[in-house]
């Protein structure tokens, strides 16, 4: 390959970096600035793995879910609607009718397991934090905040435990 | 002398580097996620920054070493967003986009490396997503779905070696090393078949039998052997023989296994593939003039001999027929090499690849 050649596949490498996580950073920022939507968890296991220390949970709304509907067999992704209940939102049904039906929704696929997939299993925090979560049991002051896109997809923003946020300074406002 | 202070400098810098890597992870959490980010991103662009910069040098093994550095950022700056922003999905999608970002790297570096990089990312997401699918899970116990998309893998890499090996030499070598190790790992694999019965573990479902897996090995068995017939390499017979027995080792461990008191006779059957296998390899590489094949593909068949024998020493009748058959391919292995002793080295001069 000659040297100029070269270079320009350098330049469009470059230009690629630049376009693709330049993009899905700014598109995370921006998915992190939506409406705080308080999710009810369950199933503490703290992981030290190689993608770092985490907590690992399932979404309340799993269980809720499967009670409207049974994951196997069902067709996807299924969209579900969600209403708010004493601070925080629980499943109350599955959303039929286009995009004014019910707001706001929460898009799901099926696991490997048979069980809904919200797309949201983790969230990252300091080894000491993920400890410490391992012995909190869940309750109502222990949930997720997040912020719900059009689609439906959820992202994680916070993680509250016991009324204590383990996320980054102010998050959970 | 040189590769003393080489050596003493390499172990100080690589102790300095993880040592700085210790100091920042120590303090990870208390390090704002914008500067984690913005070094990210400035490490991600400055090796291709100092790759623009080394791209005119006569030796291109800077900026290469810089490709490789950037090869293995993407993966770094995947995994702290995904940190960061709490994201969680499919690894195979990840190494996916590892592998479509180190293709261009691939195309434009000078060493075979970086196309190393690029088939290990392809291999590992092909795994990831198999395993997504728990293809993984009854590996010995189905079809054999995942050797055979494997194998049919390692063989069209084989064949993209002759097509690039023009436009870059380093690559097609590349491919080459990834195609002849991809299909070993298959033959071992399917020998494994060969010598052990069919048990299920407890609860354990079996999968509905996969025909398309076979299939496409099989064509690209066929596409490998018409261009070997069509180019005419040295040891052409070899290597067609080669990719027959491979087919026979690959196709033939699914005939007759749920019947297990046939269980002798498959073991005698899938190391004899094995044995017959490893000589033609063996023959080929000779004729091509590597020695390194040749000397790999007698030690894996050494070793088989061996693994044989432990499998066979049940008792004395099939520790007996296991030294026979050992003898015999001791001998044949030793006939085989008085019998081209004096074409190896010719070859092998010829060529000038002693290694």
């Amino acid at each position: 390959m000659s040297p100029t050649l070269g270079r320009r596949v350098l330049l469009a490498l470059a230009l690629a970096d630049v376009v693709f996580f330049g993009g899905w950073v700014a598109r995370e920022e921006s998915l992190r600035r939506g409406g705080r939507i308080y999710l009810p968890i369950e199933g503490y296991d703290p992981r030290d793995l190689l993608s770092g220390h985490y907590v690992r949970f399932q979404l309340v709304a799993v269980r809720e879910a499967a009670a409207f509907l049974k994951p196997r067999g069902a067709s996807v992704p299924q969209t579900f609607c969600i209403e708010p209940r004493d601070g925080l939102y629980h499943v109350k049904g599955i959303r039929t009718g286009g995009a004014s039906s019910c707001s706001p929704f929460l898009r799901a696929t099926i696991d490997q397991w048979a069980h809904w997939d919200f797309g949201i299993d983790r969230f990252y925090v300091d080894e000491r934090l993920a400890n410490e979560a391992s012995r909190i049991q869940a309750n109502p002051n222990t949930y997720l905040v997040t912020t719900v896109d059009d689609s439906g997809a959820v992202h994680a923003v916070d993680l509250v435990v016991n009324g204590k946020s383990f996320g980054p300074k102010g998050a959970s406002r | 002398m040189r590769w003393v202070v080489w050596g003493i400098a390499s172990v100080g810098g690589l102790a300095v580097a993880v040592g700085i890597i210790s100091v920042i992870a120590a303090n990870w959490d208390d390090i704002p996620e914008k500067l984690k980010l913005a070094a990210c991103g400035a490490l991600l662009l400055g090796s291709l920054g100092g790759a623009w910069r080394t791209s005119r040098l006569e030796n291109l093994w800077p900026r290469d070493l810089f490709l490789l550095f950037h090869c293995g950022m993407v993966p770094a700056t995947i995994g702290l967003i995904a940190q960061i922003y709490h994201l969680s999905g499919h690894p195979w999608r990840a190494v996916g986009l590892c592998a479509v970002f180190a293709l261009p790297a691939a195309i434009v570096a000078k060493q075979g490396l970086l196309t190393d990089v690029f088939i290990g990312f392809l291999t590992l997401a092909l795994g990831f997503f198999l395993s997504e699918y728990h293809w993984f899970d009854n590996l010995f116990q189905g079809d054999l779905r995942v050797v055979f998309v494997y194998a049919a893998f390692g063989l069209v890499l084989l064949l993209s070696v002759s097509a690039i090996r023009g436009a870059h030499f380093g690559a097609s070598a590349a491919a080459k090393r990834w195609g002849i190790g991809l299909l070993a790992a298959t033959a071992v694999a399917a020998s494994g078949y060969w010598a052990t019965a069919s048990s299920r573990w407890l609860g354990q479902q079996p999968y509905p039998v996969l025909r398309w897996p076979m299939g496409i090995f099989l064509a690209s068995a066929a596409a490998l052997s018409a261009q070997l017939w069509w180019t005419r390499p040295p040891a052409l017979r070899a290597r067609l023989a080669a990719i027959a027995v491979l087919t026979l080792l690959l196709c033939g461990a699914l005939v007759g296994r749920a019947d297990e008191t046939n269980l002798l006779l498959r073991q005698f059957v899938g190391f004899g593939l094995f044995a017959a296998l490893c000589i033609a390899v063996a023959i080929a590489a000779a004729g091509s003039g590597s020695k390194l094949g040749t000397n790999l593909a007698t030690l894996t068949l050494a070793g088989r001999v061996f693994v044989f024998y432990l499998e066979l020493a049940k008792n004395l009748m099939t520790t007996g027929i296991g030294l026979i058959v050992t003898g015999l391919v001791c001998l044949a292995v030793a006939y085989a090499w008085w019998r081209f002793r004096r074409t190896l080295p010719v070859v092998a001069l010829s060529r000038g690849a002693p290694g």
